[in-house]
């Protein structure tokens, strides 16, 4: 077999050479290159299809039948936009679509896996924060969550907040229909932090349960009841598991403020 | 459009409003679905066999090629504008080719099966002129691409099997000339150290 020359095209190159993709220039130099080098020109011929293996029609129309069957069928769980979303981000956003894009809410979630609709990959989830640092201690050993952790019943999280302006903020855990406040612990309003106050939470939060588990971070520059929090988040919860639909939400005045934090449980 | 203010809006001082309304995506109309149609036929005739082949290259297996043939053409369909203003068709399929085969690459190795194909073994060994490099085992290759990140994954495929200089390479992955060749002097130290 003829060994390629440093000198050779890439396989690209050739491949777009074939399709007639190249520029002029390229395409000249190309054709004088395969007709010197043997290896090159060796590998055009078998890229070149041969004549039994051109495809009929009826081939052709199957296949595009069946890839927009698939298309489709994604396209129903997708954005507008063709991009495929998660089943977990899919179900939280109907079940949550106030938090998914309400102003002044940081949301972070940790979940166990228990739910099928959950089922959509082992990886913890962060999205939007930036304000605070979550940290996880795991037998022993203690470092900052970050995406695709895994957590397990046991290990414990503590929170470290350092917000931007003097801001009123609250975390609360949803695991099935308990809501709990974590930060502050079983409080039952918000606390208040000053502006560029890096303030690490008291009290560490021990993961138990082998249920779905979320947390959400909510800040504002008013005081946040935990009694609303509780109700708007049971009511999220409520309507999305009676409403088949998904819920569209329109929202204007305001910062979207997001964290999610997705977690699973260890396997081991 | 029905719409209710939520009971929890005030708190954040501001309005937030929804509808009940499905936001599901979009079926195209019946004359955009077949046009859609008529043109997957058209570019799977085009483009089916350069597909498959990168697809068997990489992957080394017609079924596993033929699942990921699919996956490609499914998500041809879903950036189908990004791909209709392409300049260069080809190098797009390469790039979603390659990306859906080491995605399927990784879920190999979290189940512990084979990882490397013939041609990718043969574009590890002949693409190296020291002799050292040429007997770097199959089992160590499959180790190292066990313990690569996906960047230098495609790196390794690029490079090896296509044969792509690190400009083009560059390029292909939009980053800098600089970090490919960092990436693939760290391949290289791997492949001397699995070696040894």
């Amino acid at each position: 077999m003829m060994r390629p020359r440093s000198s050779c095209p890439s396989h690209l190159q050739i491949d777009r050479f074939q399709m007639g993709e190249l520029a002029q220039g390229s395409q000249i130099t190309i054709r004088e290159h395969l007709a010197d080098c043997n290896a090159c020109a060796g590998l055009l011929k078998a890229n070149t299809p041969r004549q039994d293996e051109a495809l009929n029609a009826a081939e052709s129309a199957d296949f595009a039948e069946h890839v927009m069957r698939q298309y489709f069928r994604r396209s129903r769980s997708s954005n507008a936009d063709g991009k495929e979303k998660a089943p977990l981000a899919d179900f939280l956003r109907k079940a949550f679509p106030l938090f998914a894009v309400a102003a002044a809410a940081a949301m972070l979630f940790v979940v166990f896996r228990s739910s099928p609709v959950l089922d959509d990959g082992p990886a913890t989830l962060l999205k939007g924060g930036g304000r605070t640092t979550i940290f996880h201690k795991h037998r022993g050993g203690v470092s900052q969550l970050s995406k695709h952790d895994v957590v397990a019943v046991g290990d414990a999280l503590r929170f470290q907040i350092n917000p931007g302006k003097s801001e009123h903020l609250l975390i609360v855990s949803l695991q099935g229909d308990r809501i709990t406040a974590y930060v502050p612990f079983d409080g039952k309003q918000s606390i208040q932090l000053g502006a560029g106050e890096t303030k690490l939470m008291p009290n560490s939060v021990i993961l138990e349960g082998n249920r779905d588990e979320l947390l959400f971070e909510f800040t504002s520059s008013e005081p946040i009841s935990f009694s609303r929090v509780k109700e708007a988040l049971s009511k999220s919860l409520q309507r999305a598991r009676s409403a088949p639909e998904r819920v569209e939400l329109k929202w204007f005045s305001g910062q979207v403020n997001r964290r999610w934090i997705r977690r699973q449980r260890a396997r081991k | 459009m029905d719409r209710a203010v939520l009971p929890i809006s005030p708190l954040w001082g501001a309005s937030v409003f929804f509808s009940s309304q499905k936001s599901s995506a979009k079926r195209p109309t019946a004359e955009a679905e077949t046009e859609l149609r008529r043109e997957v036929i058209e570019l799977h005739q085009k483009y089916r066999q350069l597909v498959e082949r990168r697809c068997t290259s990489i992957l080394g297996d017609a079924a596993a090629a033929d699942d990921a043939v699919q996956e490609v053409f499914v998500r041809v369909l879903q950036n189908i504008h990004a791909f209709r203003r392409d300049s260069s068709p080809v190098t797009w399929l390469y790039r979603i080719t390659t990306n859906i085969c080491l995605d399927e690459i990784r879920r190999r190795s979290r189940r512990g099966e084979q990882l490397l194909t013939p041609e990718l073994e043969g574009g590890l060994r002949s693409s190296e002129q020291n002799t050292e490099q040429r007997l770097v085992h199959r089992q160590s290759l499959e180790k190292l691409l066990h313990d690569l990140d996906p960047t230098s994954m495609q790196i390794l495929v690029y490079c090896y099997l296509d044969r792509m200089p690190q400009e083009e390479i560059a390029a292909l992955l939009g980053t800098s000339r600089r970090t490919v060749s960092t990436k693939l002097k760290r391949l290289r130290a791997l492949l001397e150290a699995r070696k040894s």
